[in-house]
């Protein structure tokens, strides 16, 4: 058995202290030195194609057929599984999956993405650019809306608000600035978020929209969940409003900055049918050159881009202290940089079609903005997704998320290596497989009995 | 069932078996379990670190000792689990290097579903060896890996060979939660059947009563009556976990994880103490339980499923 060694009385043989030495070695040279763990195949892919975009006609482009989609399922963002608030938002995750296709051609990385929409396009809205802004409805379930609280709430944050019947209410104006309060505070006072204020009759509806989220950041678990919070962190709310509150968030400051993340930055990448869409009905603002530059635009870059309009995405920054625009001087958000020549060097195309939404994101590999993330073929990336219905009363906080992040892989490879194999031939293979493993596991247990 | 060459030798085995079980649990503590909560606890951001270090550790040190621990373990197909396990752990090290998309090559592809196919293999001969109780009690445990199997190769399926098999995880979401709730109750009762007096077990039940409950007590009292804290604590199991469970549940489900730390300590002192055969019974009943709510994206998943199968196979009903 071995030499013996001095250790428990010579019953500790030698193999075992090798062994405990060796793992004891390797493991402290993991800790030293990023040795990467090995790995099994999962999450979505980007294949090598060749070929480039259509965006007249998403999806139609020759390679997408060969490359399969990847669900993802979504989970309503307001609701008590993804966040501490008392209670579930009625419009929140109208969406229940996104399909995704990832390709990649040398230059640009091409994401597809695909979801059912049963209220048809919504190409207008207000909350696009401009308009009369993201008005809040507000409802008690449980019965008479407490217009005392309300009250206290419009006032400290300086809204005013109109009454619909004794349980609704549509708060006139943004909630960004209270929605710390509408989700941890209001419900206990008899105030519940029940959405954003939708008249699909007189066309006051927010533009649906897409994000892909990239995780910039170290952390190895994420959440892709953006903080609710207020204009800024450590923000306290004055008066009665903050004493109000101290019961059930324990003090009257709000800690984040709402579409901050909990840990590292993130690349955010936000399609929006009313505004960055050639169809929308307010994607002419961009078209200006005039209002681009009043709004911190590359004037080159505007230029260019008035002259040849394209369906494009806008980026976001979001990490520890807040959520930002990137390249341009603050149209949803702070500002994160100056102008950008970068700013419309990517590209969307987008069709709704039997009632899905068809998408298309297309962006050179090289991060053409600071902030931006930089795609290297062979990296796997850490990605999420946010889908908004407009029509249905979901914008801004209030949408449909991907439950955690998901790999994205921009593959070396090619679709053609693992071609499509009849379904029946895969069922029948894996059931053939598992039914050969029981038959061998049963000789393995005979042979031992004998 | 294991041939008694020599006292020394099954002393061997126990000890490699007992360092792998060491190792894993501390993985699972550090890697899958703690990080994902400390950031929700007022605990200092270098203690993620540390952490983070601790768990690595222990995968690469569990790296080194499950191919000699297979290698000792005296099955049929030994040789076939030892190649291809050690090709999946150490291979894919090695590659990362010269080709750091080996994992989504053909080739790896393959392996892969060998290395699937192998720890089914590995689970159904456990089974065939496990006594009639146990294997009534242990079948909630057994049923959540084979389920988390059955997820994997239906993802691998999807996205590698084109075969759309949506909905399924989602569909499975609520089986496994029952599993994992019943499975607490089945393991204690295990765990319960090998009770022993004597000095030592009496003191290693009260340290793995003492441990279990300073886990879950605090969790427990933090969100038994706090809407908000089981809003968050319910936000960590469903990132850390993958358990989605409504927040309400968060109190009963900090019972299950105290019930699965109870057991699983004191089938280890059970196995150190009286019949080392619940040592074995522990090292399956961890790594099938833990693996079973995390997608097998690291071979050492399916590697560590492996070879607490085999050892229990190898155990046989007879010791």
């Amino acid at each position: 058995m071995g030499v013996r060694t001095v250790l428990n009385k010579g019953g500790v043989t030698m193999k075992l202290i090798i062994i405990i030495t060796v793992a004891t070695v390797a493991g402290l040279l993991y800790m030293l030195y990023p040795i990467p763990l090995a790995q099994t195949p999962t999450g979505i892919m980007a294949y090598k194609v060749v070929g480039n975009a259509n965006l007249q006609n998403p999806g139609s482009e020759a390679f997408w057929s060969r490359i399969p989609w990847f669900n993802v399922s979504l989970v309503p963002n307001l609701s008590t599984q993804m966040l501490p608030i008392p209670a579930n938002v009625p419009t929140s995750g109208e969406v229940p999956y996104v399909m995704v296709k990832a390709a990649w051609n040398g230059s640009y990385i091409f994401i597809l993405v695909k979801w059912p929409d049963p209220y048809g396009p919504s190409l207008v809205g207000p909350a696009a650019i401009a308009g009369p802004g993201h008005w809040t409805m507000v409802y008690n379930p449980n019965g008479p809306l407490n217009t005392t609280f309300l009250k206290i709430m419009t006032s400290t944050f300086h809204k005013s608000y109109f009454i619909i019947n004794s349980s609704f209410a549509v708060i006139k104006g943004s909630p960004r600035p209270m929605e710390y309060i509408l989700a941890y505070v209001a419900p206990h006072y008899g105030v519940y978020f029940y959405g954003y204020y939708v008249n699909l009759t007189t066309g006051h509806y927010y533009p649906v929209r897409v994000a892909i989220m990239w995780y910039m950041g170290s952390e190895q678990s994420p959440s892709d969940c953006m903080n609710i919070g207020a204009g800024h962190p450590n923000f306290i709310v004055k008066g009665e409003l903050g004493q109000l509150m101290t019961p059930y968030t324990g003090s009257s400051t709000i800690p984040y900055t709402g579409g901050s993340l909990s840990s590292g930055a993130a690349d955010i990448w936000e399609w929006i049918s009313g505004a960055t869409y050639p169809s929308g009905q307010n994607f002419n603002y961009f078209t200006n050159v005039t209002w681009d530059v009043e709004n911190g635009i590359d004037e080159a870059a505007a230029s260019a881009f008035s002259q040849s309009p394209h369906g494009f995405f806008i980026n976001l920054l979001t990490n520890q202290t807040g959520l930002y625009d990137i390249g341009d001087g603050g149209i949803w958000y702070p500002n994160a940089t100056g102008p950008e020549p970068g700013y419309f060097s990517n590209y969307a195309g987008a069709k709704y079609e039997d009632g899905y939404w068809i998408v298309e994101f297309v962006r050179p590999l090289q991060a053409p903005m600071p902030y931006t993330v930089n795609l290297t073929p062979g990296q796997t990336y850490n990605v999420a997704f946010g889908v908004w219905v407009g029509k249905a009363g979901e914008t801004s906080w209030d949408k449909s998320i991907s439950a955690s992040f998901i790999p994205l892989t921009i593959a070396t490879t090619t679709p053609s290596v693992t071609p499509p194999i009849p379904a029946p031939v895969i069922v029948v293979a894996v059931v053939g497989i598992v039914v050969s493993l029981v038959a061998i596991g049963l000789i393995f247990y005979s042979i031992r009995r004998r | 069932m294991i041939k008694v060459s020599g006292l020394s030798s099954v002393k061997y085995y126990e000890a490699l078996l007992s360092l792998f079980l060491g190792l894993f649990i501390i993985q699972f503590a550090f890697r899958q379990f703690l990080q994902p909560i400390i950031p929700f606890t007022p605990a200092p951001a270098n203690v993620l670190t540390a952490m983070g270090l601790i768990g690595t550790f222990s995968v690469a040190a569990l790296s080194v000792t499950i191919p000699f621990l297979i290698y000792e373990t005296k099955i049929p197909l030994r040789l076939l689990y030892l190649v291809v396990v050690t090709t999946a752990l150490w291979g894919g090290v090695a590659l990362s290097y010269l080709y750091p998309t080996y994992y989504i090559t053909w080739p790896w592809i393959t392996l892969s579903l060998l290395l699937w196919g192998l720890t089914i293999l590995s689970i159904i001969m456990a089974v065939l060896s496990l006594r009639p109780i146990e294997l009534i009690l242990l079948s909630p445990a057994v049923l959540l890996q084979l389920t988390s199997l059955l997820g994997y190769i239906m993802n691998l399926l999807t996205e590698y060979y084109l075969i759309p098999a949506m909905g399924l995880t989602t569909q499975l979401v609520y089986p496994t939660v029952l599993l994992t709730v019943i499975g607490a109750l089945t393991l204690t009762a295990l765990a319960l059947m090998g009770l022993r007096t004597g000095v030592k077990a009496m003191a290693g039940y009260v340290l793995s009563g003492l441990t279990a409950v300073s886990l879950s007590l605090p969790l427990y009292q933090l969100t038994v009556g706090n809407v908000f804290m089981q809003h968050i604590i319910d936000m960590v199991f469903a990132m850390g976990f993958g358990i989605l469970t409504p927040p309400t549940s968060i109190p009963l489900m900090s019972i299950i994880l105290g019930l699965y730390v109870f057991s699983t300590l004191v089938l280890i002192v059970n196995g150190a103490t009286s019949n080392r055969r619940y040592l074995y019974l522990a090292a399956l009943a961890v790594t099938y339980v833990s693996t079973a709510l995390t997608p097998h994206s690291l071979s050492i998943y399916f590697a560590s499923v492996a070879s607490s199968s085999l050892a229990v196979s190898y155990l046989g009903k007879a010791n």
